[in-house]
């Protein structure tokens, strides 16, 4: 296994808190990795770091070896935590947009799930529901044969038969020979499918090993673990 | 990649600026319909003016809009939640700014073609021939009068025409992206840095007009004044170069700082 992604001495500032706090990690290809954390634990900025929506304060972010940029983003799939998507659009125009800019975008993948789904594709984004416009979106991300797959929050604020439909879909559409990186604090959910976990606080990486090694060196379940390390 | 983004954001903009041109059209062509029933009765001359009105709100929206659907879409498509796809696509920003300024540009001057376009839609007849007889002799009288000057100065009102409205677009480009430097309220952070531009060209322009009004001896501009009345022709031919030229090097400031902003500073919230 490749070393897929690199995060060296990964600092980010906002005002007055430090959101990341030097980190280092390392991400190598072929895996499905929980980034397990509270809220506001910096999750989501490693994630927009990775993605290049946001500047580091100090260190650097490297993707196959290059920091974020046109290269990068032909390999990196990303689902963010909300609704980025034209409103106006159907369905089958967004499909046309990521066909038109994703070389890795698979169409027949794509229309495939919708059909599962019954959602038409002439039908315009907004008169979807909060749950299909989601579903839509992870769609379209799984849709690519992408190197690294980046979801952040792919579960939350959906019910949980959704969150199995959300966890099948990652599974299946994947590309075996990438990475998947997920965001959540629903670790119950999505446990069974990690080989590895990150768990993040205040910035800091407090723990990166794999699910089989947190099993055996502490004798509970990723979720037991978390909410011992995480308890109020 | 660019052709892709043309190809998007043109369609982005059909979808608006389209029914917009069509319904100052649908204005115009209702106007000159109107016209057909010509009579002294007020309750036609109440049609006629309101028909006229209606035509120039018309034109003013259109430019208006025009403009500010330009303004928003870099704002909205770029640093809304839209920016989470529009950056993660696998082009630059530079190639995002050309694009949404390029654009911007095309439909600003569809918008004045199509208002060209319903002028004579309005007129049409007998005025709109005169109008043309007018301008066709004009020209006629231009070129037998400079010359060559004639197509120059078309040639040179079109290009300085071009580069105020994108030098236009890429200040508010500009403002948009050092806007959202602000920790919060970056629209805004965005207006006043607007103001605080306007202010310091109103200031710069203050100076200037000090300075040639406490100098002018020292700076010969009475002299300067009755070359530039003696010599009309390299008058209009120098106003047009000085207004592109400072044009240009707004346009080039602007897009530095919008590039800039772009490429070293992106935080999406």
């Amino acid at each position: 296994m490749s070393e897929l992604l690199r995060c060296e001495n990964l600092t980010k500032k906002y005002a007055n808190t430090t959101a990341l706090n030097g980190i280092n990690l390392t991400l190598e290809s072929g895996k499905i990795v929980g980034l397990l954390g509270p809220n506001g634990s910096g999750k989501t900025t490693l994630i927009k770091l990775i993605n290049g929506l946001l500047t580091p304060t100090e260190g650097k972010v490297l993707i196959n070896g290059k920091a974020p940029g046109v290269e990068t983003k032909c390999e990196v799939a990303y689902l963010p935590d909300n609704s980025y998507l034209n409103s106006w659009m159907t369905v089958k125009q967004i499909i046309e947009y990521f066909k038109d800019f994703y070389a890795d975008f698979r169409e027949d993948v794509a229309y495939t799930m919708l059909n599962k789904l019954s959602i038409t594709p002439d039908v315009k984004l907004k008169t979807l529901s909060k749950g299909n416009k989601e579903k839509v979106c992870l769609i379209l991300v799984m849709s690519r044969n992408a190197k690294l797959y980046v979801l952040d929050e792919p579960i939350a604020g959906v019910d949980p038969a959704a969150r199995d439909y959300v966890i099948s879909t990652i599974i299946n559409n994947y590309n075996p020979e990438a990475t998947v990186l997920i965001s959540t604090h629903l670790i119950s959910d999505i446990e069974e499918i990690l080989d590895e976990a990150i768990f993040i606080q205040n910035g800091d990486i407090l723990l990166q090993k794999t699910v089989d090694e947190i099993r055996e060196e502490n004798g509970k379940s990723v979720d037991a673990l978390f909410r011992e390390v995480f308890r109020w | 990649m660019v052709k892709k983004l043309f190809k998007h954001e043109i369609y982005a903009y059909l979808r608006t600026i389209l029914p917009m041109h069509m319904i100052l059209l649908g204005i115009a062509i209702l106007g000159r319909f109107i016209q057909l029933f010509e009579n002294d009765s007020v309750s036609y001359r109440i049609v006629f003016w309101s028909s006229v009105v209606a035509f120039i709100i018309g034109v003013v929206v259109c430019i208006v809009l025009t403009l500010v659907f330009g303004i928003r879409r870099f704002y909205s498509n770029l640093f809304t939640s839209e920016g989470y796809l529009s950056f993660t696509l696998p082009v630059t920003s530079t190639q995002h700014i050309w694009v949404k300024n390029t654009v911007a540009l095309l439909a600003q001057l569809a918008s004045i073609i199509m208002i060209l376009i319903s002028c004579c839609a309005i007129t049409f007849g007998d005025v709109c021939v005169e109008v043309f007889k007018a301008i066709g002799y004009l020209f006629k009288l231009s070129y037998t009068e400079i010359g060559y000057h004639t197509t120059l100065f078309v040639i040179e009102f079109i290009i300085t025409l071009v580069v105020s409205i994108a030098t236009t677009y890429m200040l508010f480009y500009a403002c948009i992206a050092l806007g959202q430097r602000a920790k919060k309220n970056r629209v805004a952070a965005a207006v006043g840095v607007f103001f605080i531009y306007y202010l310091i060209m109103q200031v710069i322009a203050t100076i200037f007009i000090i300075i040639v009004a406490v100098f002018h001896e020292q700076l010969y501009i009475d002299e300067l004044i009755t070359y530039l009345e003696n010599h009309p022709i390299f008058t209009n031919h120098l106003v047009f170069s000085v207004t592109t030229i400072i044009n240009a090097i707004g346009f080039v400031i602007f897009y530095a700082i919008t590039k800039s902003s772009i490429k070293n500073k992106l935080n999406l919230e």
